[in-house]
């Protein structure tokens, strides 16, 4: 006997017990009842139910046609019947809708709901600034636009709107810089929103490695992102790993980074965070973790400054953090400092940053390409690669770093005077300016100005600084201090510290209005 | 070297069966075992549902931080597109064939399936293609929404012509067995798309959820752009009206004839509560939305935060709409009591329960039974809690009085009643659905592994996309691979244990 047919037979006790006659299934019809199925053993089972044991499975062989699946008995009318009545619903719906918003065209539009949306579809093609085939003056877009009582070129003219309205409501560059520039990510995305996009180049512009990431930037992103639940990021937000909604479409990497300050972690800086992280157990929003090559930014340089207070220190800058700078919290550091310059060691000097600007004031060329530089950043090796790509066209092309430092061997030499775009900053020997301010502070036409400092060089070498002039913002010829006053004149002066040797960063004294 | 691993595969399989005591391949005569007492339609179906409960825990983790790896954060678009089509290729494909093919299948044939797959995901590319013409087709959502009618129109009959329930006659046995199912598929599809029924027949411009897409079709393709956008459209929401309505007004008569004790309570009991359910959320959604108290996105049927929108209309108008912090916070609420408490609880536990109705998960023990009623009992608990805050939010809105107290006692009282203990029992499951199946026309393995394939191969295409974040196309050969090899060892293993002495 099978365990089946044991089964069969045993009661839940295990006991046998009398068999009892089956009696078959009586069958209406022939192939009606669930009786006409096989047990899964393929054992055909016509008339009688199959069980087995605690589970008896049947499997019914034949299965019934579709629409009486669907349908049932009634599937003859019930299925017909159904589909009408969607397509009853449907076209009611659509008649609804159609009719409240389709069906009749604007009342100024002279024609019918065909040509009034043609015409949507001619002025989109024709004078959309956003459309590969924009032509405003196309006939039939100049037909269409009369119609619609719209200008040709009605989308040029609500973008300059648009921008001019955007642009007034933001909070536009202030002069001061971000501390961000554009990383590699974030030039793709760029890249990437305009050939897909078509996006307006003003406001996704192709930024290209280098290039600052400014408060207007952020604040056009914003605005940009708010329709994809974006609209409210901090430059923080869009640093990699930064907690922008928007990163499920840039991804973790970003599309800012910092901007070279001039400065790297050092490995013993690298190695002192770890040390105060381990012995204080301190806020990783103070410390962090930087990594060989992390730029040092300013706001590293504040947090540190900040946490030293209470050791003596506080007041450091960025050269005190140097090998062998000065810091109050030298002691701690030790002699080696825990910042060291930025790999190329050349900064822009301030013809090179005149230069940029003059370029894009000529040429209104692609900030990628020019940038704005400030006083003191590094020339980086993106920088080189940038000037290189775009001078191409002007016999140049294969400039490097010492080809453009003053009386350098660059080819564009004739273009950018003697005076270089960079200078090496050799820093652990440079001359330093303090303090640098116009003397008198509050001066009137009739004054001559001075401009005083003080100065101060490593090797103690003689003073051989330069001043520079600037009335109402402009460089004086000669750099002489200017002779001619006006009431509201505004008036600076700069010092480029040199001890003949080296020189040291450009400081800027506070501008003094003439009364 | 895949054939290598196998080699490996099987010789490691031989080792661990040998170590167990059991008969090696060298040693033993191998004979086929008779088939499984487990029928296809279970097995297949339990499949499915268990990817679709995948799906769902994969879509619901991928929104928290801890979890963002499972997300693709690559800049390749292509490759973002392709897990994009993935997923929505698997959830789509594990509803139809939910109704399509268990448990009586509409696909007869094996090749139907494919074809089925092929079809679908043609048209979801095919709508890619369109909408970079600028044409919004919906070609994807119209075939499944055409493939859904199946469902509606059996569940309504199921509700209109409810068979005998102890009748063994196999056509009312066919007829009661295909439409509790299709009544499991249909809250499957209830997306957030029910939401805009009412709408559709007032033409509330922010029920449309295309309008901006409908305004695209315009610009780019002119009138007949509009027309044929409208038409598709008009149909989608036909059927999805067509849905609720219909099972709405026929799972309210079942009620009215369980109350007139001609009917049983019953699985149609159970899902007429739903539908009643989803009829007053339906309602509330749309009541605030056209009293100007809740705005949400047309297109994805989010909440909208807080300040000021502005697009231009079918008419070139220009429009502008500002939401305040009160409605930001009140649509967040109706929002979370409609289609959160939906999509989040709703459909995964009626997946789960659907699945153990019909034996796609086996409960058994006492313990397993008691579990279930837990369950169950959970879920309907908090069902009551999302009608009370709902209703409370109502009150509030009108300037009502109300109370928590007053409610939990209310919450009490009914459910002393034992309304709660009909609906349990309608969960459990019954000889009928765990017992009785429908012999599937062709090779019941060969179906396995193809539905199989199709489903867990766009999940895993979509997961191993997200973990890995290729930024090729050609990052995506990797994971093909792997899945090819990993369908290749697990139908070894397969074979090798449907082999003993």
């Amino acid at each position: 006997m099978s365990s089946e047919e044991e089964n069969k037979d045993t009661g839940p006790d295990g006991q046998r017990r009398r068999p009892v006659r089956r009696r078959p299934v009586r069958r209406k019809n022939a192939g009606s009842n669930i009786g006409n199925a096989s047990s899964t053993t393929g054992r055909r089972s016509i008339g009688r139910i199959k069980k087995n044991n605690a589970s008896s499975l049947l499997v019914i062989e034949e299965l019934p046609s579709v629409s009486f699946v669907i349908g049932g008995q009634r599937a003859k009318w019930f299925i017909p019947v159904s589909l009408v009545v969607i397509l009853m619903i449907s076209l009611v719906g659509g008649m609804i809708s159609w009719n409240l918003q389709y069906a009749d065209p604007d009342p100024s539009f002279e024609g019918t709901s065909r040509e009034y949306h043609d015409c949507i579809a001619v002025n989109y093609k024709y004078g959309s600034r956003n459309s590969s085939d924009h032509n405003p003056s196309h006939p039939e877009n100049i037909i269409c636009a009369e119609k619609q009582g719209l200008d040709p070129n009605w989308s040029e003219l609500e973008y300059q709107e648009w921008i001019a309205n955007l642009l007034a409501s933001l909070v536009t560059e202030d002069g001061n810089h971000s501390g961000y520039v554009w990383t590699e990510g974030g030039i793709a995305t760029m890249a990437y929103l305009l050939s897909t996009m078509n996006a307006n180049m003003s406001v996704y512009y192709n930024p290209s490695a280098g290039d600052e990431f400014n408060v207007t930037h952020l604040a056009l992103w914003n605005s940009g992102a708010a329709e994809f639940g974006g609209g409210s990021d901090s430059f923080e937000d869009l640093l990699p790993g930064g907690g922008t909604p928007m990163a499920v479409f840039i991804g973790s990497g970003g599309i800012v980074g910092h901007k070279p300050t001039g400065y790297i972690w050092s490995a013993t800086g690298i190695a002192t965070m770890e040390y105060l992280f381990a012995l204080n157990n301190a806020n990783l929003s103070v410390y962090g973790y930087p990594s060989p090559g992390d730029v040092f930014t300013n706001e590293h340089l504040g947090i540190w400054n900040a946490a030293t207070v209470g050791f003596g220190g506080g007041n450091d800058t960025l050269e005190h953090l140097l090998p062998g700078g000065s810091s109050a919290l030298a002691q701690y550091i030790g002699p080696g400092g825990i910042v060291e310059i930025a790999p190329t060691g050349f900064v822009w000097t301030e013809e090179g940053i005149k230069t940029m600007e003059y370029l894009f004031a000529l040429n209104n060329a692609n900030m990628s390409v020019y940038g704005y530089p400030q006083s003191g950043d590094v020339f980086t090796d993106e920088h080189l690669g940038i000037w290189n790509a775009a001078t191409l066209g002007f016999g140049g092309g294969n400039d490097s770093l010492p080809d453009l430092v003053p009386g350098g061997g660059s080819a564009m030499a004739t273009y950018i005077g003697l005076e270089g775009i960079v200078t090496w900053s050799n820093l652990t020997t440079m001359p330093m300016a303090y303090n640098v301010s116009i003397s008198p502070p509050s001066p009137a036409t009739s004054d001559d100005l001075i401009c005083l400092y003080e100065f101060e060089d490593p090797q103690e070498d003689p003073d051989q600084s330069s001043t520079r002039w600037y009335l109402n913002g402009v460089r004086t010829l000669g750099d002489g201090a200017p002779s001619e006053l006006n009431s509201g004149d505004e008036v600076s002066c700069s010092i480029l510290p040199s001890d003949g040797t080296n020189p040291g960063f450009r400081v800027y004294s506070d501008v003094v209005v003439i009364s | 070297m895949i054939d290598g691993v196998l080699r490996l595969v099987a010789k490691w399989s031989r080792r661990v069966d040998s170590e167990k005591g059991d008969v090696g391949e060298s040693e033993m005569s191998r004979k086929k075992l008779p088939p499984e007492m487990v029928p296809w339609d279970r097995r297949i179906g339990a499949w499915l549902v268990v990817w679709l409960l995948v799906y769902l825990i994969h879509k619901d983790l991928s929104r928290y931080d801890l979890f963002q790896w499972l997300n693709y954060t690559g800049a390749n678009f292509d490759v973002r597109r392709v897990e994009s089509i993935a997923s929505w290729f698997n959830f789509i494909m594990i509803g139809s064939l939910l109704m399509l093919l268990i448990p009586i299948p509409i696909l007869r044939r094996t090749w139907m399936v494919v074809v089925f797959a092929g079809v679908v995901l043609f048209s979801r590319i095919a709508d890619i293609w369109a909408l970079d013409d600028g044409f919004n087709s919906n070609y994807s959502i119209l075939l499944v929404m055409l493939c859904s009618i199946i469902c509606v129109t059996m569940g309504i009959r199921l509700f209109l012509f409810l068979p005998d329930v102890k009748s063994k006659n196999k056509k009312d046995m066919a007829l009661r067995r295909t439409g509790f199912f299709a009544l499991g598929a249909t809250v499957i599809f209830s997306d957030f798309m029910i939401f805009l029924v009412p709408g559709f027949f007032t033409g509330s411009s922010h029920t449309w959820w295309y309008i901006h897409f409908m305004n695209w079709s315009v610009v780019e393709h002119g009138f007949n752009g509009l027309v044929a956008t409208h038409i598709i459209t008009s149909v989608i929401m036909g059927v999805f009206s067509f849905m609720m309505i219909g099972l709405g007004v026929s799972g309210i008569y079942h009620l009215v004839l369980v109350v007139r004790k001609k009917r049983t309570f019953g699985v149609p009991g159970i899902f007429a509560v739903y539908f009643i359910l989803m009829w007053v959320m339906i309602l509330i959604r749309f009541i605030t939305i056209e009293m100007g108290l809740t705005s949400f996105s047309t297109m994805t049927g989010t909440p909208m935060v807080q300040g000021n929108y502005s697009w231009y209309d079918n008419n070139g108008f220009y429009n502008e709409l500002i939401v305040s912090a009160e409605m930001e916070s009140l649509s967040f609420v109706i929002y979370g009591l409609t289609s959160g408490f939906t999509e989040n609880l709703i459909y995964p536990c009626v997946a789960l329960m659907h699945a153990v109705k019909f034996g796609l998960i086996r409960v058994q023990t006492d313990a397993e039974k008691k579990a279930l009623r837990l369950l169950s009992l959970a879920l309907l608990v908090a069902i009551a809690a999302v009608f009370t805050e709902i209703l409370q939010e109502l009150l509030q809105i009108i300037g009502i009085f109300n109370n928590d107290i007053i409610f939990a006692v209310i919450c009490g009282l009914v459910l002393t009643t034992g309304w709660e203990k009909r609906l349990i029992d309608a969960l459990e499951p019954e000889p009928e659905t765990i017992n009785v199946s429908w012999k599937y026309p062709q090779n019941e393995n060969l179906l396995f592994w193809i539905v199989n394939g199709i489903v867990g191969g766009a999940f895993f295409l979509q997961f191993v996309i997200g973990v890995f974040d290729p930024e090729t196309q050609g990052g995506l050969v990797l994971p093909v691979l792997l899945f090819i090899a990993g369908i290749v060892i697990a139908s070894v293993v397969s074979r090798r244990r449907t082999y003993v002495k």
